[in-house]
């Protein structure tokens, strides 16, 4: 049992997580200006952007300066960088003898880009998963559990490296099936199981499949990311329920490269809080490339103060995220949130007769059908001029219902609830692949030329 | 030398600041690279702490060294 700390005993750092908007903002400025001349004097890559733009860190003074002088950076960049530099590596400010270690991010966009971490930034990233994890009322003694392989995918090492900084006992499931995981699990009832959603919805499959019920692990709390579905509803409650840990599901949204990380607080406000300690975080209109007023739908476009060796200033995301900078359900935190998390992507923006269709919606809205299973995939096509999207699911093993039952349901589901019509496929159960990691649920089949182009003013910059 | 703390949340962080400079004149008077290579990454503890409290003149323990 997991026992909730009360009033200011749930802050890990109160002086800045319940910190006035304009304290949080004064500390941004002043950190901005501090990265961007870091950058500027050790990055070749970053003073070549701000070259180009005509602008030196000095001229960074005021938030429209910020906004409206500095450029936007974008994976492409350092892409190039890495292709045209000898040690592999873009955007480096730092020289190899300080780094130590390597990843590089899931590729899901096409290309990996290499990411390097120095023995500070590790530790420094580490810290950022504290502030959740003491709120929910996790302490030393407590333990986690890792189910994963420990490859190059930096989201759930720098969890462990949180678990780490915050005194955790660790426990490794690396290289164990998951058959394997789930007896480690009952043998050593961790305080806390932590996977992307879809894992820890397998784990309990797979258990219930072998006649297991994970729900009497003793398993005080559920944690992950990487997906977002710890902040949809309908896969939260469907996690709550098979691992019996009602509210205690911490959810952590993360930009690999520029190790940025969001996390609930114990209240849920149905999304993240962002860790405004370590970045600065905002939201652009995607056309305009102008700050997006509070609450709108753009794209995320973030700063870390955590990466050094390989700064990420006024870095796209390509996330669209709604960001509400002054959070008010009850937990205390002034630090942003961001609402039902990473909402889509930019890239896949799916417009179907002047509606934009977001995944997440999507895959809340699974969870009202019973008897679909949580897994699912988006096909996103353009068809004579029109985008069009097929929703694959597939039926839960225990369903008794038809396909067409189900498939007709959902449809009609769809319409009434997002006001497009969008085409199902139902698929007998456990016909969708499981991911250990990141689950792909988009598959976006347009072309290059039908996709749309997400500009932000043409590099925002004036 | 560390000066010019711009923010202060906390009067602790003065306090930790003089530390840090305490620490890190010892590390360079180590007697051993063990010594020196502890208080390194006693440095890099300290560092979170402060940026936990506003310090916003470094944003990494090497910075100093770096711009010198």
């Amino acid at each position: 049992v997991i026992d909730p700390p009360q009033g200011d005993e749930r802050y890990w750092n109160k002086p800045t997580q319940t910190a006035p908007r304009e304290v949080l903002d004064a500390l941004h400025l002043q950190r901005l200006r501090r990265i961007v001349g870091w950058a500027y004097e050790n990055s070749p890559l970053h003073r070549r952007i701000y070259d180009e733009a005509g602008v030196k860190p000095a001229d960074i003074r005021t938030w429209d300066d910020f906004h409206h002088r500095l450029p936007f950076t974008d994976k492409p960049d350092y892409l190039r960088d890495q292709d045209e530099h000898p040690s592999g590596f873009g955007g480096t400010a730092l020289g190899p003898e300080r780094w130590q270690q390597y990843f590089h991010t899931t590729g899901t966009t096409g290309r990996f880009l290499n990411e390097t971490f120095t023995e500070f930034e590790m530790q420094k990233a580490g810290a950022q998963y504290c502030y959740a994890l003491w709120d929910y009322g996790v302490r030393r003694g407590d333990s986690m559990y890792f189910c994963f392989n420990w490859g190059s995918w930096i989201g759930l090492w720098s969890f462990y490296w949180g678990a780490r900084n915050f005194g955790l006992r660790i426990i490794s499931g690396g290289g164990c099936s998951t058959q394997e995981r789930i007896e480690h699990i009952l043998k050593h009832r961790p305080t806390i199981v932590t996977a992307t959603p879809t894992y820890l919805l397998h784990l309990a499959e797979v258990a219930a499949a072998n006649g297991i019920d994970l729900r009497e692990a003793g398993v005080g709390m559920v944690a992950g990311g990487g997906e977002a579905g710890l902040s949809i509803t309908a896969t939260r409650a469907r996690v709550s329920k098979a691992w019996n840990v009602g509210n205690h599901i911490m959810d952590a949204y993360g930009v690999g490269e520029a190790i940025f990380v969001g996390q609930s607080c114990r209240e849920w406000g149905g999304g993240v809080h962002v860790i405004e300690d370590n970045f600065h975080s905002y939201v652009v209109d995607p056309g305009s490339g102008e700050p997006g007023a509070d609450g709108a739908v753009g794209e995320h476009v973030l700063t870390s103060y955590s990466r050094f060796s390989q700064p990420f200033i006024k870095y796209r995301t390509h996330d669209l995220v709604r960001m509400d900078r002054h959070p008010d359900h009850g937990c205390g935190w002034t630090f942003s949130h961001l609402p039902g998390v990473v909402l889509g992507r930019a890239d896949y923006m799916v417009t179907i007769r002047g509606v934009n269709v977001y995944p997440t919606a999507v895959e809340n809205l699974l969870g009202e059908v019973v008897g679909l299973s949580n897994h699912y995939e988006l096909h996103i096509t353009r068809e004579a001029g029109f985008d069009r999207m097929l929703v694959r699911v597939e039926a839960d093993a225990a369903s008794t219902r038809s396909a067409e039952d189900l498939g007709t349901e959902l449809t009609v589901l769809l319409r009434k609830s997002i006001g497009v019509r969008l085409e199902t496929e139902v698929l007998g159960a456990g016909a969708l692949p499981r991911y250990e990691l990141k689950s792909k649920r988009v598959f976006d089949h347009r072309s290059a030329e039908e996709r749309p182009r997400v500009t932000l003013g043409q590099g925002g910059v004036r | 030398v560390i000066d010019n703390v711009t923010t202060s949340l906390d009067p602790q962080l003065d306090r930790l600041v003089a530390l840090r400079a305490t620490l890190r004149a010892e590390q360079q008077r180590a007697a051993t690279p063990a010594v020196a290579r502890a208080l390194e990454t006693a440095d890099y503890y300290l560092l979170i702490g402060l940026s936990y409290l506003g310090y916003v003149d470094h944003l990494f323990p090497e910075q100093a060294l770096a711009f010198e």
